[in-house]
């Protein structure tokens, strides 16, 4: 596995050359300093879900960048360490100990995944005595956001029980309580069910059906088994909990099937991944695979430049446009902007807000402090954000978005959806 | 390469021989590891199950389904495990890992008793599996599920046999070179050996030396040992042949000397037909048809030196070959010798016994009959020594010379000998012949017999001496019919005419 370090800024063209010859001095000596400060990150960044690593991660770089080239946070330019885990929990363990161990990470962001994530919690609370907190885990799952790992997580985003909940209650609400689940089969798939699972029994239902597809497969497979499992419910809509390949594929067997019941994605799928698989095998099919989907979104659309946060994500990504991590595949493409890529800026900006906050010598021990302390920021989302001891989770807010015109912009009318 | 017998045998064997092992290792080793896997897979599954009833209880209680399913995805690693399953206490499944869904046969498991229990399960599409369920507290907080896969089972048998039946097939591909190379140290020089024999039969010993490989020889082996005795065999043969053509050579050179020794008897007796031309009173004829080149019979005439009587003479020397024909060669000498000094048989016959039985050591003897014709007057004076009687043939008949009988000559040295005396008429026959002529045996055994011969010369009356040896002895040979001559025959027909 390869070593990254970030350094410094990279300037768009012409400098980028030079630039890049720089980061590669830098990395060789002078910015590996003692001084930085290093966060340790292990996501996925090869493998059928690579997408929300680079993303999460050239969002997040974006915005550090910036901080560095504006001198740091207190003279310290901040480095993300980033490793692959391929979205699998064994080599996320072992990413993490590196870490922890080697290379003395300040805290641990914007890791990738409820598999990975949750197998790493009890590692985190192995080394409660190092003080280690993990920020702003790419995932809605329960463990890190419940005793006993809530103390040593600090989430961003709201939970998949809240997105799958919120998704439960627009279908119930628009007629659609014959609700079917197809989901990922592990710890991600079983939180989305779960909360879907809650969800109806408020209202005293149950899933009328329900179909797994195993991790890691790939767009190119069928998954016809799945659609007759789900159709054999007759359902009123679909609450997909998955990534973005199984899930096109779902919606593709599905339409495919003459099944044109609404599907709904969660967060975690990566929308514009989703969304280009799905236009580009519909132009093959010649059909609109994109119709009567709804995704979720944790952080708001990255279109509404009426809010300070997206113009300054749109401003510094167009700006230092970060380069995947070397330990991503070569052959990926970078979107231009993304829901992931702005949670990855969004993930920074709070990090650094907290980060300033903190009195004295900038360490471990000093971020735990500040942690038990309740805090309030204001990140640019159009309302403040607020955590505590008691409160590990950011933002509450659910966003529903849908597709018009290529893209998923957000969801004002829910008319298009009705039965 | 070309194997040689020896090897296709060996290399039949060899491969039935690793047939039999390979079967039955197989067959014993998955048998075994069969029943080893089923026990493990069960102590494994019950193990695992446990495992997770007891650590996941809180989880479960709690209801947080994904660290649940976190907890049981980890167990999908372990070989063998195919499923995990956990209901909660009322029931429900809140965490599984089946895809795309659990099936209905794993739905329908109900009534779970409260402690660990392992039954062997078929799912539809999927196969056997070993569904171990344990208790989470009691039953009260649920149950969890660990299905086995017994295909596992038998994947890793069918891997475990292949990879078996590879080092075994790798053991034997090693084995038969190790076979074929050992074998052809063996047969090789077998095979060289066999060839040198095929070639000394093929050139025979009398062909140039076949030379066998040294390095055959000097195998200190049973390969050289029969090597040696080959070479051996050829010396041995080379020497028996190099001996028998000796011989038959020595054997040729002593039969072409009796060939010789047969023109000298034959010199020595009158041959040339009719002898005396110009005497017309006198029609005689003989024939002799020796059993070997060299016989022991002789006829012999002659004139004595008054020219008035004609001695003759039939015999038969005892024995037959070299020593007869020499006896015969010094009777006949001794008969002309003592024919001379005297007309009269029986001292003729009497001095040449006495002759014969001087330094006679190897006793060996000599029948005569001698008789002088007095050939103005027809009278014959004659004695027979121990001889067949010859025949008188006149008009009245056959007449035996019976009487009387002298002794053969050769033997006992102051025998007497009488001579007798008889007239011949004009056209009257003697008809003098050898024992060969009646004991002359036909194919069966039968001999000529003295009835068949004085029947048969009574026919000869008034032949010409030639025309009636000439018929006698063809009458003899059509007797035999081709039956092998075992004695001499000589006949001797003397016809007397008054001029």
């Amino acid at each position: 596995m390869e070593s990254v370090d970030y350094n410094g800024p990279t300037v768009t063209s012409p400098m980028r050359t030079l630039g890049a010859v720089l980061a590669l001095l830098l990395a060789a000596g002078i910015a590996r300093g003692a001084d930085d400060l290093v966060l340790g990150m292990s996501a996925a960044f090869t493998g059928p879900s690579r997408e929300l690593g680079i993303e999460l991660y050239r969002g997040a770089a974006a915005y550090f960048d910036a901080v560095n080239e504006a001198g740091g946070i207190g003279g310290r330019r901040v480095a993300i360490r980033a490793y692959d885990d391929g979205y699998d929990p064994g080599p996320a363990i072992e990413n993490t100990v590196r870490l922890i161990q080697e290379d003395e990470a300040l805290l641990l962001f914007s890791y990738v995944g409820t598999p990975t994530v949750t197998r790493v919690l009890p590692l985190l609370r192995h080394y409660a005595d190092r003080s280690i907190f993990l920020f702003f885990p790419f995932t809605g799952a329960q463990p890190q956001r419940e005793p006993p790992y809530d103390r040593f997580v600090l989430n961003l985003r709201a939970s998949y029980r809240q997105e799958s909940a919120a998704l439960v209650d627009q279908f119930v609400r628009l007629g659609r309580g014959r609700i079917a689940i197809f989901y990922q089969a592990d710890a991600y798939g079983r939180s989305g069910w779960d909360g879907v699972r809650r969800g109806l029994a408020a209202y005293g239902r149950v899933p009328v059906a329900e179909a797994t597809y195993r991790r890691g497969t790939s767009f190119s497979e069928s998954f016809r088994r799945q659609v007759e499992i789900i159709r054999a419910g007759d359902p009123e809509a679909v609450i997909a909990i998955g990534a973005y390949g199984p899930c096109a594929a779902f919606v593709r067997d599905m339409r495919d099937a003459n099944l044109e019941v609404p599907i709904a994605n969660v967060s975690f799928v990566g929308s514009e991944s989703l969304l280009e698989l799905l236009v580009s095998a519909g132009a093959t099919a010649g059909k609109d695979y994109a119709r009567r989907l709804v995704n979720t979104q944790v952080v708001p659309s990255y279109d509404d430049t009426a809010l300070p946060a997206v113009r300054e994500y749109r401003a510094l990504t167009e700006r230092y446009d970060p380069r995947p991590p070397a330990a991503a595949d070569r052959d990926y493409r970078p979107l231009e902007y993304s829901y992931v890529g702005f949670e990855g800026f969004l993930d920074a900006k709070l990090l650094v807000e907290i980060l300033r906050h903190v009195r004295g010598r900038l360490d471990r021990r000093a971020i735990a402090e500040l942690l038990q302390q309740p805090q309030r920021y204001d990140i640019g989302i159009g309302e403040p954000v607020t955590f505590g001891p008691d409160r590990r989770q950011a933002v509450d807010h659910v966003y529903f978005t849908h597709v018009v015109g290529g893209r998923f912009v957000p969801l004002e009318d829910w008319r298009e959806f009705a039965p | 390469m070309r194997l040689t017998k020896l090897s296709q045998k060996t290399l039949l064997i060899v491969a039935v021989l690793f047939a039999v092992i390979a079967a039955t290792t197989s067959l014993l080793s998955g048998w075994e590891l069969k029943r080893r896997l089923t026990d493990e897979y069960r102590s494994k599954g019950i193990a695992i199950a446990k495992s997770i009833a007891d650590s996941a209880v809180e989880l479960i209680l709690n209801g947080q389904a994904e660290s649940v399913q976190a907890t049981i995805d980890q167990f999908l690693d372990i070989p063998g495990v195919s499923y995990v399953l956990v209901k909660n206490g009322a029931g429900e499944v809140i965490s599984h890992t089946f895809v795309p869904e659990v099936p209905a046969e794993i739905r329908a498991t109900a009534n779970e008793p409260k402690m660990v229990r392992a039954t062997e399960i078929e799912i539809a599409g999927r196969g056997r599996f070993l569904d171990v369920s344990a208790p989470v507290l009691a039953g009260i907080a649920g149950f969890v599920h660990v299905g086995m896969d017994e295909g596992a089972i038998t994947a890793v048998i069918w891997s475990a046999t292949t990879r078996l039946q590879l080092l075994l097939l790798g053991i034997f591909v090693a084995s038969v070179l190790a076979a074929s190379v050992l074998v052809r140290g063996v047969a090789e020089p077998l095979t060289r050996l066999a060839g040198y024999a095929g070639h000394l039969a093929e050139t025979g010993v009398e062909g140039p030396v076949v030379e066998i490989d040294p390095r055959l020889l000097g195998q200190r082996d049973e390969v050289g040992a029969l090597a040696a005795s080959f070479r051996h065999m050829e010396t041995e043969l080379r020497r028996s042949a190099a001996e028998l053509k000796h011989t038959t050579a020595e054997k040729e050179r002593i039969e072409s000397e009796l060939r010789i020794a047969r023109d000298i008897q034959m010199s020595m007796l009158p041959k040339t037909f009719p002898p005396f031309p110009g005497r017309a009173e006198l029609d005689i004829h003989a024939l002799i048809q020796p059993a070997r080149e060299v016989g022991g019979d002789f006829y012999d005439f002659f004139l004595t030196g008054d020219e008035r009587h004609l001695c003759f003479a039939v015999g038969d020397v005892s024995g037959k070959g070299v020593p007869a024909s020499l006896f015969m060669a010094v009777t006949t000498t001794l008969l002309r010798a003592a024919a001379a000094r005297s007309a009269e048989p029986a001292e003729i016959l009497a001095k040449v016994n006495r002759e014969l039985c001087r330094d006679n050591e190897t006793c060996m003897f000599v029948t005569v009959f001698l008789g002088v014709l007095d050939l103005e007057t027809g009278e014959v004076a004659y004695c027979n020594g121990g001889h067949n009687p010859p025949y008188r043939l006149s008009d009245g008949g056959a007449e035996k010379l019976v009487n009387p009988d002298g002794m053969l000559l050769g033997c006992v040295e102051n025998a007497t000998f009488r001579s007798n005396r008889l007239a011949l008429r004009s056209g009257e026959t003697l008809f003098l012949y050898t024992d060969g002529v009646t004991e002359a045996m036909d194919p069966s055994g039968r001999f000529f017999s003295d009835e068949r011969l004085e029947l048969f010369v009574g026919w000869l009356r008034g032949a010409t001496a030639q025309n009636a040896t000439e018929r006698s002895m063809e009458e003899v040979r059509r007797f035999a019919a081709g039956a092998p001559q075992a004695d001499d025959i000589t006949l001797l027909v003397l016809r007397y005419v008054r001029v």
